[in-house]
């Protein structure tokens, strides 16, 4: 049972600020992800809750009581990284067991846990084998095995899937949910990769530059971002950002188009930009109320169960994400719909946002309760 | 620019690999052709082949009319490109560009006027005084493209070009590279191991695998209708779910009773499994019917869409929704079939069977 807090950690490193007032409260038992580029600070704060740092500034709690100088075992939690670190001449049994061959559990008991959690990572035909032998989807779930074995009050997972193919990635994601529900304690999962982190979360954490820029669940990041730089990183075909100012209760754009202002943006008078999802734009236009941008195909991207048509308005190349049969060709001049419901705006030079999509709706973090 | 024709092409190396089995490919004049597989199917080795940079053991080549097999690679009028950021830091873009007629020594005046050409067809005039650091990914893409153009190659070839670029410049990249090759017309011949750059660049994929083809097509045509069970599960993300199924009375039926309808001309016989996409499946709230009932795993909202990942009589099924629907992990569902025909493989020999 573990409920882990972060109050206003600061860590510097010679004379670079890696985490600046970074504060994160994770839920008992929530799967929480620690999203960002590499050299946000995602790594360094997962080693500052590990006990591996000493912050500077700042608490870690453990369900409410300071964890202040405990060493990384004294804190019961359980690391998992991107390599495997395996030894190569033990089994896949021996492996899994050498955290309890540690702790002195009678081989017994050992034993028992090891099966159990191999069956639950369904590797338990793999038991006898040796590393070497296996798969490196086969191999991680064996690190995740030997951590699983035993039961920390959190698991601390530092990239575990970056070193595996991305179909096996995308096969791993919903298997890693599964343990989480089986398991029912707290993870905490640092991701540079927002798909991954999208798909397993109940609660994200983007950082950016050692600073924390939104804490919310995937939908609230991703339908609701707080500035330019989470709404451009959280997405799978990047937000559209077209430079615009506001006049006489119009965004007019640098390319020349104009779509009629937000409420949130009448009265400001700095430059803007208008974000805008490839999904919330449509080529063609009919039917959608008749904000339109005019523009040029200028390049045609089938993947199967849609297709990116990128526009080039005025300097500005657009994506917008259309339904695979949709056929344009590069060079076509095309009318772009704006969903003006679904549109965020943000102040050029500060990047804040000052008009995101309606309130977010609450929804329960876990997802586990309903059994 | 000229098509590229390959016949029988037999590629075994000195130690007994082969690495190609026999490939025949035609590749249209203005096309951009992707080799695309898995490590070691022998898509690089093919392209070495195209280059000259190999010499296969049997089997022709063709760049337009001629046949290429005895010529060097410096003979057979094509630039290949490796990656496209290898620009000199210290020249300028124009001095870039101009490299390779310089190494060519042509005289100073013509080697300007096909400069300053390319430059105009790619638009790059105003770039022309910047230095590679003073330039935008995008543009030092199409200065690289640039400095392949001048040569004025019948063909260009490239190998895994956006590999080695972080994931967000490399979506820039692809789209930088589609719309030039579309304005320049150009042939291209692609390997990549990535399917996902491999359908958006595409005009045409050869999917090969382990020294063979396993399917030719564009990019919808390996999407919705994969030649074989390999095809099936290389292409797409979730790969395609591969179901066991059984014919009964007229009808097809996958696990837990997800009805499927019969494609035309399927034979009657054991050991079918069907192929079914992501999204030519939809999950609702139980409710009797043609649906077949399954139990939520997990549910990844991927923001303009969610995937869930249920439990059907024993396999694992991936299904693609909008992101309004909502259910919750252990939730049981009805899943159905809302697509136009399953695809059908022999699940032995991975063969399509229909």
């Amino acid at each position: 049972m573990s409920r882990v807090e972060l109050a206003g950690i600061a860590k510097a490193f010679d004379d670079v600020q890696a985490l600046d007032e970074v504060s994160i409260d994770v839920e008992d038992g929530s799967f929480f992800v620690l999203l960002g580029p590499s050299g946000a600070g995602k790594t360094t704060t997962l080693r500052v809750i590990a006990g591996l740092e000493t912050p500077d500034a700042g608490e870690v709690r453990f369900d409410g009581h300071l964890a202040g100088d405990a060493t990384p075992a004294a804190r019961d939690v359980a690391m998992v990284f991107q390599s495997y670190a395996l030894y190569p001449k033990q089994t896949v049994a021996q492996n899994i067991a050498s955290p309890l061959r540690a702790r002195n559990v009678p081989a017994e008991e050992a034993d028992k846990r090891v099966e159990e959690v191999a069956r639950l990572l369904r590797i338990d035909h793999l038991l006898q084998r040796h590393p070497g032998q296996l798969s490196g989807g086969e191999q991680q779930r064996v690190a995740l095995g030997r951590a699983l074995v035993r039961e920390p009050r959190a698991f601390l997972m530092d990239e575990p899937l970056t070193n595996l193919d991305v179909k096996l990635r995308v096969e791993m994601r919903a298997e890693l949910t599964r343990l989480h529900r089986h398991v029912g304690r707290t993870f905490i999962y640092v991701s540079n990769d927002q798909a991954e982190a999208m798909a397993m979360a109940d609660r994200i954490a983007v950082l950016h530059d050692g600073r924390i820029q939104q804490v919310g669940t995937p939908e609230e990041v991703y339908d609701h971002p707080v500035n330019r730089f989470v709404a451009t990183f959280v997405g799978s075909s990047r937000m559209n950002l077209l430079p615009c100012t506001v006049v006489d209760g119009e965004l007019v754009g640098t390319d020349g188009w104009r779509l009629p202002a937000p409420s949130g943006a009448v009265g400001h008078d700095g430059p803007l930009e208008l974000g805008v999802r490839p999904e919330d734009l449509a080529v063609g236009g009919a039917g959608q109320g008749g904000h339109l941008l005019h523009g040029t195909v200028y390049a045609v991207e089938p993947l199967g169960d849609r297709v990116l048509v990128d526009v080039e308005v005025g300097d500005t190349v657009i994506r917008v994400k259309a339904p695979p049969t949709v056929a344009h060709e590069v060079g076509d001049q095309v009318d772009v719909a704006v969903d003006m419901a679904r549109v965020h705006l943000f102040d050029r030079d500060s990047g804040l946002a000052l008009v995101h999509r309606a309130e977010p709706v609450p929804e329960p973090v876990h997802e586990d309760v309903r059994r | 620019m000229a098509g590229i024709s390959i016949t029988k092409l037999h590629k075994q190396f000195p130690d007994g690999t082969i690495a190609v089995h026999e490939i025949d490919l035609e590749i249209a004049d203005g096309e951009l052709f992707v080799l695309l597989g898995p490590s070691g199917c022998g898509k690089t080795t093919t392209l070495r082949c195209i280059a000259g940079l190999e010499t296969q053991t049997s089997g022709d080549i063709r760049i337009g009319d001629r046949l290429v097999n005895d010529l060097r690679p410096g003979e057979r009028d094509i630039a290949m490109v490796f990656q496209f950021y290898a620009l000199y830091p210290h020249l300028t873009a124009r001095e870039n560009i101009g490299y390779p007629l310089r190494a060519a020594k042509v005289p100073k005046a013509e080697a300007d006027a096909r400069i300053d050409e390319v430059a105009r067809t790619m638009r790059l005039e105003g770039l022309l005084k910047r230095k590679p650091n003073r330039l935008s990914g995008g543009e030092q893409q199409r200065i690289a493209l640039a400095r392949a153009m001048v040569r004025e190659p019948q063909a260009f070839l490239l190998d895994e070009p956006l590999t080695n670029l972080d994931a967000e410049l490399r979506l820039d990249m692809r789209t930088e590279l589609k719309h030039l090759q579309d304005r320049l017309g150009a042939t291209m011949v692609m390997v990549t191991h990535d399917q996902v750059e491999a359908m958006s660049l595409g005009d045409r994929i050869a999917l090969i695998n382990d020294g063979r083809l396993e399917q030719v097509g564009t990019p919808l045509e390996v999407y919705d209708r994969p030649a074989s069970l390999f095809a099936a599960t290389f292409i797409g993300t979730p790969a395609m779910n591969i179901l066991p199924v059984e014919v009964d009375r007229g009808s097809l039926v996958g696990p837990s009773g997800l009805q499927l309808p019969i494609p035309t001309g399927l034979p009657r016989t054991d050991g079918l499994v069907a192929g079914v996409r992501a999204e030519w499946l939809s999950i609702a709230a139980p409710r009797g019917g043609r649906g077949g009932s399954a139990r939520v795993i997990a549910r990844e909202a991927l923001g303009d869409e969610t995937i869930y990942a249920v439990e059907m009589g024993g396999t694992q099924v991936h299904v693609r929704t909008p992101p309004t629907v909502r259910f919750d992990a252990e939730d049981t569902v009805d899943v159905t079939f809302v697509g136009t025909s399953p695809r059908v493989y022999h699940e032995d020999s991975g063969k399509v069977a229909a």
